[in-house]
Protein backbone atom coordinates (compact mmCIF):
# COMPACT_ATOMS: atom_id res chain seq x y z
CA UNK A 1 0.00 0.00 0.00
CA UNK A 2 1.67 3.21 -0.65
CA UNK A 3 1.74 6.41 1.30
CA UNK A 4 -0.49 8.57 -1.34
CA UNK A 5 0.24 11.85 1.22
CA UNK A 6 3.58 11.40 1.11
CA UNK A 7 3.91 11.63 -2.76
CA UNK A 8 1.78 14.38 -2.79
CA UNK A 9 3.50 16.11 0.72
CA UNK A 10 6.79 15.35 -2.13
CA UNK A 11 5.78 17.21 -4.71
CA UNK A 12 4.57 19.99 -3.32
CA UNK A 13 7.48 21.02 -1.18
CA UNK A 14 9.95 20.30 -4.31
CA UNK A 15 7.53 22.80 -6.65
CA UNK A 16 7.36 25.76 -3.89
CA UNK A 17 10.94 24.62 -2.38
CA UNK A 18 12.30 25.34 -6.09
CA UNK A 19 10.49 28.58 -7.05
CA UNK A 20 11.76 29.77 -3.41
CA UNK A 21 15.18 28.97 -4.34
CA UNK A 22 15.11 30.13 -7.82
CA UNK A 23 13.88 33.89 -5.97
CA UNK A 24 16.54 33.48 -3.70
CA UNK A 25 19.21 32.77 -6.39
CA UNK A 26 18.03 35.75 -8.40
CA UNK A 27 18.13 38.09 -5.00
CA UNK A 28 21.88 36.68 -4.93
CA UNK A 29 22.56 37.86 -8.46
CA UNK A 30 20.97 40.94 -8.13
CA UNK A 31 23.19 41.88 -5.67
CA UNK A 32 26.22 40.40 -6.79
CA UNK A 33 26.06 42.64 -10.15
CA UNK A 34 24.77 45.77 -8.76
CA UNK A 35 28.09 45.72 -6.17
CA UNK A 36 30.25 44.55 -9.77
CA UNK A 37 28.64 47.30 -11.62
CA UNK A 38 29.33 50.23 -8.30
CA UNK A 39 33.22 49.07 -7.99
CA UNK A 40 33.09 49.70 -11.87
CA UNK A 41 31.80 53.13 -11.59
CA UNK A 42 34.23 53.71 -8.94
CA UNK A 43 36.87 52.83 -11.09
CA UNK B 1 20.29 50.46 -11.55
CA UNK B 2 18.11 49.64 -8.17
CA UNK B 3 17.20 46.70 -6.65
CA UNK B 4 13.82 45.01 -8.13
CA UNK B 5 12.18 44.86 -5.11
CA UNK B 6 12.93 48.65 -4.24
CA UNK B 7 9.78 49.15 -6.67
CA UNK B 8 6.73 49.44 -4.29
CA UNK B 9 4.83 48.32 -7.50
CA UNK B 10 7.26 45.24 -7.42
CA UNK B 11 6.78 45.07 -4.01
CA UNK B 12 2.87 45.05 -4.11
CA UNK B 13 3.23 42.16 -7.02
CA UNK B 14 4.99 39.84 -5.08
CA UNK B 15 3.14 40.22 -1.87
CA UNK B 16 0.17 39.31 -4.20
CA UNK B 17 1.87 36.21 -5.78
CA UNK B 18 2.75 35.04 -2.46
CA UNK B 19 -1.02 35.55 -1.10
CA UNK B 20 -2.50 33.74 -4.15
CA UNK B 21 0.19 30.99 -4.05
CA UNK B 22 -1.24 30.29 -0.05
CA UNK B 23 -4.65 30.64 -1.04
CA UNK B 24 -4.05 27.88 -4.02
CA UNK B 25 -2.57 25.36 -1.81
CA UNK B 26 -5.06 25.73 1.04
CA UNK B 27 -8.10 25.29 -1.62
CA UNK B 28 -6.28 22.31 -2.92
CA UNK B 29 -6.23 21.07 0.02
CA UNK B 30 -9.38 22.18 1.73
CA UNK B 31 -11.73 22.32 -0.85
CA UNK B 32 -11.04 19.78 -3.34
CA UNK B 33 -12.82 16.17 -3.93
CA UNK B 34 -10.45 13.12 -3.37
CA UNK B 35 -10.23 10.98 -6.15
CA UNK B 36 -11.37 6.95 -4.93
CA UNK B 37 -8.36 5.32 -6.68
CA UNK B 38 -5.90 7.88 -6.20
CA UNK B 39 -6.31 9.90 -2.62
CA UNK B 40 -4.02 12.59 -2.10
CA UNK B 41 -1.87 11.36 -5.31
CA UNK B 42 -4.85 13.03 -7.36
CA UNK B 43 -3.35 16.69 -6.33
CA UNK B 44 -0.14 16.38 -7.45
CA UNK B 45 -2.21 17.29 -10.93
CA UNK B 46 -3.04 20.84 -9.67
CA UNK B 47 0.52 21.44 -9.67
CA UNK B 48 2.12 18.93 -12.47
CA UNK B 49 -0.08 20.36 -15.16
CA UNK B 50 0.25 24.26 -14.34
CA UNK B 51 4.10 23.73 -14.03
CA UNK B 52 4.04 22.07 -17.84
CA UNK B 53 1.46 25.17 -19.04
CA UNK B 54 4.39 27.39 -17.73
CA UNK B 55 7.16 26.00 -19.37
CA UNK B 56 5.23 25.59 -22.69
CA UNK B 57 4.37 29.15 -22.20
CA UNK B 58 8.15 30.20 -21.63
CA UNK B 59 8.91 28.25 -24.87
CA UNK B 60 6.40 29.95 -26.80
CA UNK B 61 7.61 33.28 -25.51
CA UNK B 62 11.69 32.14 -26.49
CA UNK B 63 11.13 31.60 -29.92
CA UNK B 64 8.59 34.73 -30.10
CA UNK B 65 11.80 36.16 -28.83
CA UNK B 66 13.71 35.22 -31.10
CA UNK B 67 11.57 36.00 -33.89
CA UNK B 68 11.69 39.66 -33.07
CA UNK B 69 15.65 39.40 -32.65
CA UNK B 70 15.96 38.72 -36.00
CA UNK B 71 13.29 40.76 -37.08
CA UNK B 72 14.17 44.01 -34.56
CA UNK B 73 17.70 43.17 -34.12
CA UNK B 74 17.56 44.45 -30.75
CA UNK B 75 19.66 42.40 -27.96
CA UNK B 76 16.89 43.52 -25.43
CA UNK B 77 14.77 40.60 -27.38
CA UNK B 78 18.08 38.02 -26.22
CA UNK B 79 16.98 39.21 -22.72
CA UNK B 80 13.90 38.31 -23.00
CA UNK B 81 14.83 34.65 -24.58
CA UNK B 82 17.01 34.22 -22.43
CA UNK B 83 14.83 34.77 -19.14
CA UNK B 84 12.45 32.49 -20.65
CA UNK B 85 14.73 29.91 -21.26
CA UNK B 86 15.69 29.62 -17.73
CA UNK B 87 12.24 29.98 -16.37
CA UNK B 88 10.59 27.67 -19.01
CA UNK B 89 13.33 24.54 -18.45
CA UNK B 90 13.11 25.21 -14.66
CA UNK B 91 9.41 24.40 -14.64
CA UNK B 92 9.86 21.58 -17.24
CA UNK B 93 12.25 20.20 -15.00
CA UNK B 94 9.58 20.29 -12.37
CA UNK B 95 7.38 18.54 -14.10
CA UNK B 96 9.56 15.77 -15.21
CA UNK B 97 10.53 15.43 -11.95
CA UNK B 98 6.66 15.56 -10.54
CA UNK B 99 5.20 13.33 -13.08
CA UNK B 100 7.40 10.15 -12.27
CA UNK B 101 6.69 10.96 -8.10
CA UNK B 102 2.52 10.86 -9.16
CA UNK B 103 3.09 7.67 -11.56
CA UNK B 104 4.99 5.61 -9.25
CA UNK B 105 2.02 4.58 -6.72
CA UNK B 106 -0.42 5.09 -9.66
CA UNK B 107 1.37 3.25 -12.86
CA UNK B 108 3.66 1.10 -10.34
CA UNK B 109 6.68 2.48 -11.87
CA UNK B 110 7.93 5.74 -12.31
CA UNK B 111 8.71 6.20 -15.66
CA UNK B 112 7.52 4.56 -18.63
CA UNK B 113 8.95 5.48 -22.62
CA UNK B 114 5.31 6.71 -23.84
CA UNK B 115 4.56 9.41 -26.23
CA UNK B 116 4.44 12.59 -24.28
CA UNK B 117 7.29 11.61 -21.19
CA UNK B 118 9.55 11.07 -24.39
CA UNK B 119 8.43 14.56 -26.40
CA UNK B 120 8.52 16.09 -22.98
CA UNK B 121 12.31 14.73 -22.11
CA UNK B 122 13.46 15.38 -25.32
CA UNK B 123 12.53 19.16 -24.90
CA UNK B 124 14.49 19.24 -21.91
CA UNK B 125 17.39 17.85 -23.33
CA UNK B 126 17.04 20.39 -26.07
CA UNK B 127 16.94 23.44 -23.61
CA UNK B 128 20.33 21.65 -21.92
CA UNK B 129 21.97 22.24 -25.12
CA UNK B 130 20.68 25.49 -26.02
CA UNK B 131 21.92 26.47 -22.30
CA UNK B 132 25.74 24.39 -23.37
CA UNK B 133 25.26 26.43 -26.53
CA UNK B 134 25.12 29.85 -24.38
CA UNK B 135 27.79 28.79 -22.85
CA UNK B 136 30.32 27.67 -24.89
CA UNK B 137 29.54 29.07 -27.90
CA UNK B 138 32.25 31.39 -28.16
CA UNK B 139 31.44 35.47 -29.19
CA UNK B 140 28.43 37.00 -27.71
CA UNK B 141 26.63 37.63 -30.92
CA UNK B 142 27.16 34.30 -32.60
CA UNK B 143 25.35 33.04 -29.44
CA UNK B 144 22.64 35.36 -29.65
CA UNK B 145 21.85 34.40 -33.15
CA UNK B 146 22.35 30.56 -32.81
CA UNK B 147 20.09 30.89 -29.58
CA UNK B 148 17.43 32.95 -31.13
CA UNK B 149 17.31 30.20 -34.17
CA UNK B 150 17.07 27.28 -31.43
CA UNK B 151 14.78 28.62 -29.73
CA UNK B 152 12.22 28.94 -32.54
CA UNK B 153 13.32 25.27 -33.87
CA UNK B 154 12.60 23.77 -30.27
CA UNK B 155 9.37 24.95 -30.11
CA UNK B 156 8.68 22.49 -33.02
CA UNK B 157 8.15 19.80 -30.39
CA UNK B 158 5.74 22.13 -27.49
CA UNK B 159 3.19 21.01 -30.36
CA UNK B 160 3.96 17.70 -30.91
CA UNK B 161 3.78 17.01 -27.15
CA UNK B 162 0.30 18.47 -27.17
CA UNK B 163 -1.01 16.23 -30.24
CA UNK B 164 1.29 13.23 -28.76
CA UNK B 165 -1.92 11.62 -26.97
CA UNK B 166 -3.89 11.24 -30.24
CA UNK B 167 -0.97 11.05 -32.24
CA UNK B 168 0.55 7.75 -31.55
CA UNK B 169 -1.60 4.48 -30.72
CA UNK B 170 -3.75 3.95 -27.84
CA UNK B 171 -2.18 0.98 -26.78
CA UNK B 172 1.03 2.70 -26.46
CA UNK B 173 -0.42 5.70 -24.34
CA UNK B 174 -0.44 5.74 -20.68
CA UNK B 175 -1.71 9.16 -20.27
CA UNK B 176 -5.23 9.87 -19.46
CA UNK B 177 -7.33 10.12 -22.80
CA UNK B 178 -10.22 12.52 -20.73
CA UNK B 179 -10.19 15.90 -22.12
CA UNK B 180 -10.01 18.97 -19.29
CA UNK B 181 -13.54 19.89 -20.11
CA UNK B 182 -14.88 16.67 -19.07
CA UNK B 183 -13.27 16.73 -15.92
CA UNK B 184 -16.24 17.30 -12.93
CA UNK B 185 -16.48 21.03 -11.85
CA UNK B 186 -15.27 20.66 -8.29
CA UNK B 187 -11.79 19.85 -10.15
CA UNK B 188 -11.98 21.60 -12.97
CA UNK B 189 -12.28 25.29 -11.30
CA UNK B 190 -9.32 24.41 -9.02
CA UNK B 191 -7.57 23.49 -11.67
CA UNK B 192 -8.11 26.65 -13.50
CA UNK B 193 -7.27 28.64 -10.49
CA UNK B 194 -4.12 27.25 -10.31
CA UNK B 195 -3.32 27.75 -13.96
CA UNK B 196 -4.19 31.07 -13.53
CA UNK B 197 -2.12 31.63 -10.46
CA UNK B 198 0.89 29.61 -11.86
CA UNK B 199 0.65 32.38 -14.58
CA UNK B 200 0.94 35.65 -12.46
CA UNK B 201 3.53 33.81 -11.13
CA UNK B 202 5.49 33.43 -14.27
CA UNK B 203 4.71 37.18 -15.17
CA UNK B 204 6.51 38.23 -12.26
CA UNK B 205 9.26 36.10 -12.43
CA UNK B 206 10.17 36.89 -16.31
CA UNK B 207 10.08 40.83 -14.66
CA UNK B 208 12.42 39.79 -12.10
CA UNK B 209 15.02 37.61 -14.38
CA UNK B 210 14.96 40.18 -17.31
CA UNK B 211 15.72 42.85 -14.46
CA UNK B 212 18.52 40.81 -13.62
CA UNK B 213 19.78 39.91 -16.84
CA UNK B 214 19.95 43.84 -17.52
CA UNK B 215 21.91 44.29 -14.48
CA UNK B 216 24.57 41.79 -14.95
CA UNK B 217 24.63 43.17 -19.11
CA UNK B 218 25.03 46.64 -17.78
CA UNK B 219 28.40 45.68 -15.80
CA UNK B 220 29.91 43.59 -18.80
CA UNK B 221 29.14 46.65 -20.72
CA UNK B 222 30.68 49.00 -19.17
CA UNK B 223 34.08 46.99 -19.17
Amino acid sequence: MYNYFGYFLTVYLIVFGVIFGWFFNQIRLERQAINETSKLNES
Amino acid sequence: MTPFFQNKINRIWCLTVVGLLLLNVWNIVSNTPMVLDQHWAQKIFYVHVPSAWVGFLSYFVVMIAGLMFFIKGDEKWDDVGLAAAGIGTMFIALVLITGPIWATPIWGKPWIWEPRLTTTLILFLIYIGYFMMRTFGGHIERIRRYAAALGIIAFVDVPIIFVSVQFWAPEIQSHPQVEMAQQPIGILIPFLLSLSIFTVLYTLMMRYRIHVIRISNSGVENV
